[in-house]
């Protein structure tokens, strides 16, 4: 799991619509609010936000709420769904997940496919990490995953 | 979990018959759109009116549950740009004492439930006065065609206005989980069943 201390920063995935007129209607994110055992309590509401931008990273939608609408859980990371208005996409597009700290983020260590970004002050930057024994830089994949048709 | 069930409690505690609803100022801006209304149109003032919250009834569930009111537009490619929710957040007055932030969700749906338009937002931001308010939100001018739907998750977050009698039909409960409409009606201590109108109208022209 991965979060960000930076508001501003964003993970951040870019896709290809698979035919032209398609319209993105759906998008999954794996993660989670938490959960404190020792009270057995749930944290408090706190905004995490998605976009959705083109290849050339213009705003195409945007929509923010509380994090335990989508992430609410006992038992740890879950594939939350955010419902978005029909947003017909043509070519690369990118979905954009700030976590803003409420609602860290699933990862894949290993096998990245060169697909997944940080998308910050309107810049996009590989998501990689550094292995301190080597100093070799491995790219890794945000869990998101776009839905439409 | 510990916060939903106070939440309930606290909207359990809160059952107030008959409520008279304050006039928010932003609701009288912009006389020349349509006000379309799916309760009885019986002045507020005038309505039997309940407070409600999904919470008393769906739980945590909730957070998937909206107040649901159908309406249809006037005219082909009519222009919804307002939506009115009569509720409350509980603030007392004499305390002083804003209740803790959270989001209620407003949802618009064409005639086959497919989403059109979503935002999100504090409910502090709108709901914080000494009574139940009617409460004017813009949305950017969204074009509708024929039914829509107009949806509020007050997810435990606030109370909303219910008439208690003449009922329209047109109000529902949407559950956002199975994309279905349930009637909008309760079971009395006789069995009976009440249909209800939820205080929520759509502006637009």
């Amino acid at each position: 799991m991965a979060e960000f201390s930076s508001l501003e920063a964003g993970e951040a995935v870019k896709f290809t619509a698979p035919k032209a007129g398609w319209k993105l209607q759906k998008v999954r994110v794996l993660g989670w609010s938490g959960y404190n055992n020792s009270s057995q309590s749930f944290p408090a509401d706190r905004n995490i936000m998605l976009e959705i931008r083109d290849k050339d990273l213009n705003l195409l939608y945007k929509f923010a709420d509380a994090q335990n609408n989508y992430f609410l859980s006992d038992a740890g990371p879950l594939l939350g769904e955010i419902e978005i208005p029909a947003v017909p996409v043509t070519g690369d597009f990118y979905v954009v997940f700030y976590d803003r700290g409420a609602a860290p983020i699933g990862m894949e260590n290993f096998n990245g496919t060169g697909n997944s970004f940080i998308f910050i002050n309107g810049q996009i930057l590989p998501a990689d990490r550094t292995i301190q024994e080597t100093n070799e830089t491995i790219k890794i994949n945000w869990l998101i995953e776009a839905l439409g048709k | 979990m510990k916060k939903m069930i106070l939440l309930i409690s606290a909207i359990c505690f809160l059952t107030l018959m008959g409520m008279a609803v304050a006039q928010s100022n932003a609701t009288s801006a912009n006389q020349s759109m349509t006000v379309l209304k799916q309760d009885s149109g019986t002045n507020l003032t005038k309505m039997n009116l309940s407070l409600y919250s999904a919470a008393t009834d769906f739980g945590i569930d909730a957070f998937g549950v909206g107040e649901a009111v159908k309406f249809t537009a006037p005219r082909p490619d009519w222009n919804l740009k307002q939506i009115r929710i009569a509720g409350w957040n509980g603030f007392n007055r004499t305390e002083k004492k804003v209740p803790s932030p959270n989001n209620f969700l407003i949802e618009v749906r064409d005639e086959k439930l497919n989403l059109l338009y979503r935002m999100a937002d504090t409910q502090n931001a709108y709901f914080t006065f000494s009574a139940p308010v009617l409460r004017a939100i813009d949305i950017p001018a969204l074009k509708v065609n024929g039914d829509f739907y107009v949806v509020f998750y007050d997810r435990g977050a606030m109370v909303l206005e219910m008439e208690n009698e003449n009922a329209t039909g047109n109000s529902y409960f949407y559950d956002s989980l199975n994309n279905e409409l349930l009637p909008a009606q309760f079971m009395n201590e006789m069995n009976m069943s009440t249909k209800v109108n939820w205080i929520i109208r759509a502006v637009g022209e």
